[in-house]
């Protein structure tokens, strides 16, 4: 007698919640149907009476060409920073992929508690805005701290050759695409930002590119 | 006597629906130009998510820069509107951490070992918050019989929590949208992860 009841006594309450979570479902299930519902006639309906079927093809023609007005007719770069490969393109054809090297995205912070850099390839449209031949690297505080070093006060300090390769191709705020000393890394990411490549694709592009080359990094 | 009704009303009511179908199709066709094409304009990438048919696509000023294929897509709740939309954030349970560079007492050989934040630290399950209350869930397709019973949990999941959310959302009088992308490899879930960024911006077709 006193196991029913409790028997009985349990099972109501979680009855009762059994039926609000269903109950609770099925509005849910019924509230998410009503909208799309209403959006699909909504599309139907928009159109009808107003604007012929004629007349939206030809409209979608012109935006159509007017999308691909706005597409470099040139040579331009792509840089998968994921895989570490850039391509020259022209249109949809790739003229040549390479192994390089991005960013790591790792930390720097200043002993202190002073800046901080976060060594990241940027991402978005660029262009190439220089184009230099023989570059020196001129050293840029975040080295000096990431070797322990005490930061020059002199600028002569900064300056290091042969260590950029034979071309650099600037694309804004010292980003460049440049050469390297660690071809064995091309591949995996590596650096502090910049884009690093072998040297006979970096002759390629730098030959290929001119000033104003679009480059997309994503 | 019926069945000719039948095929007269059929004769005439099916170009009608016919031609309203491709009116719609036309139509969203148009939405769908008109912001790619305001998104083109702007100097950033963009992404579009053709659940239709079933492709990711990354591009920039109309250019294609790397394509995703959707194995599987399943939506709930209030439809997307086809405008520009953008990522506000990206939710992972276990969300990739940067390297901290240490620049005292570092080991000769530590320098040496790559210590980087790559495509391989990125989750693959994830879900995408976007304007609008849109909850984009991207996952890789499960393989192999030890991936039955999460498939099952998340397919339980799947029924039960968004009509909870849709409820909760309407109470808010706020829309909520959910849609669920499969896409084929792991590695494939991974290269969205890290190439969609915070505010970028994207359209659901």
């Amino acid at each position: 007698m006193f196991k029913k009841k409790s028997f009985v006594i349990t099972c109501i309450p979680l009855g009762t919640l059994l039926l609000i979570f269903i109950s609770l479902e099925i509005a849910g299930h019924l509230i998410a149907r009503k909208p799309s519902n209403q959006y699909r006639n909504s599309l139907t309906e928009k159109n009808k009476g107003k604007i012929g079927w004629k007349e939206t093809s030809s409209m979608n023609y012109n935006l159509r060409r007017r999308i691909a007005n706005l597409s470099p007719s040139e040579l331009y770069i792509v840089i998968d920073t994921a895989n570490n490969i850039l391509y020259f393109k022209k249109g949809e054809q790739i003229i040549r992929e390479c192994a390089i090297s991005c960013g790591s995205g790792n930390i720097l912070s200043e002993p202190g508690g002073g800046r901080k850099w976060i060594f990241d390839t940027p991402k978005g449209e660029f262009f190439v805005k220089s184009k230099i031949k023989d570059p020196y690297w001129i050293k840029p505080d975040w080295a000096f701290i990431e070797e322990g070093k005490d930061v020059p006060k002199d600028a002569k300090d900064r300056v290091e050759a042969d260590f950029l390769g034979k071309y650099a191709l600037g694309f804004g705020d010292g980003y460049f695409i440049h050469g390297t000393l660690y071809t064995r890394l091309l591949g995996r990411n590596v650096t502090h930002g910049c884009v690093r490549m072998g040297d006979e694709d970096l002759k390629e592009l730098y030959l290929a590119a001119s000033t104003g080359t679009k480059i997309y990094i994503f | 006597m019926v069945s000719r009704l039948i095929t007269l009303f059929m004769v005439f009511a099916m170009p009608a629906n016919i031609l309203a179908y491709y009116d719609a199709i036309n139509n969203s066709e148009k939405l769908l130009l008109e912001s790619e094409l305001t998104l083109a304009k702007k100097p950033s990438l963009y992404f579009i998510f053709d659940l239709r048919n079933k492709k990711i696509y990354l591009k920039a000023k109309g250019i294609l820069l790397r394509e995703w294929e959707i194995r599987k897509v399943r939506y709930w709740g209030n439809p997307v509107a086809i405008k520009p939309i953008a990522l506000t954030e990206k939710i992972a349970i276990l969300p990739p951490k940067r390297e901290s560079i240490k620049t005292e007492d570092s080991d000769e050989d530590e320098k040496y070992e790559v210590k980087a934040l790559e495509l391989d630290d990125m989750p693959s399950s994830y879900t995408l918050s976007l304007t609008g209350d849109i909850f984009l869930s991207v996952k890789p397709e499960a393989k192999g019989w030890i991936s039955i019973f999460p498939a099952a949990l998340s397919t339980l999941r799947w029924y039960t929590i968004p009509p909870l959310k849709t409820l909760w959302f309407s109470v808010k009088k706020k829309p909520y949208t959910s849609i669920e992308i499969v896409l084929n490899i792991k590695r494939e879930s991974q290269a969205l992860y890290w190439a969609f960024t915070e505010g970028m911006e994207c359209i659901i077709f």
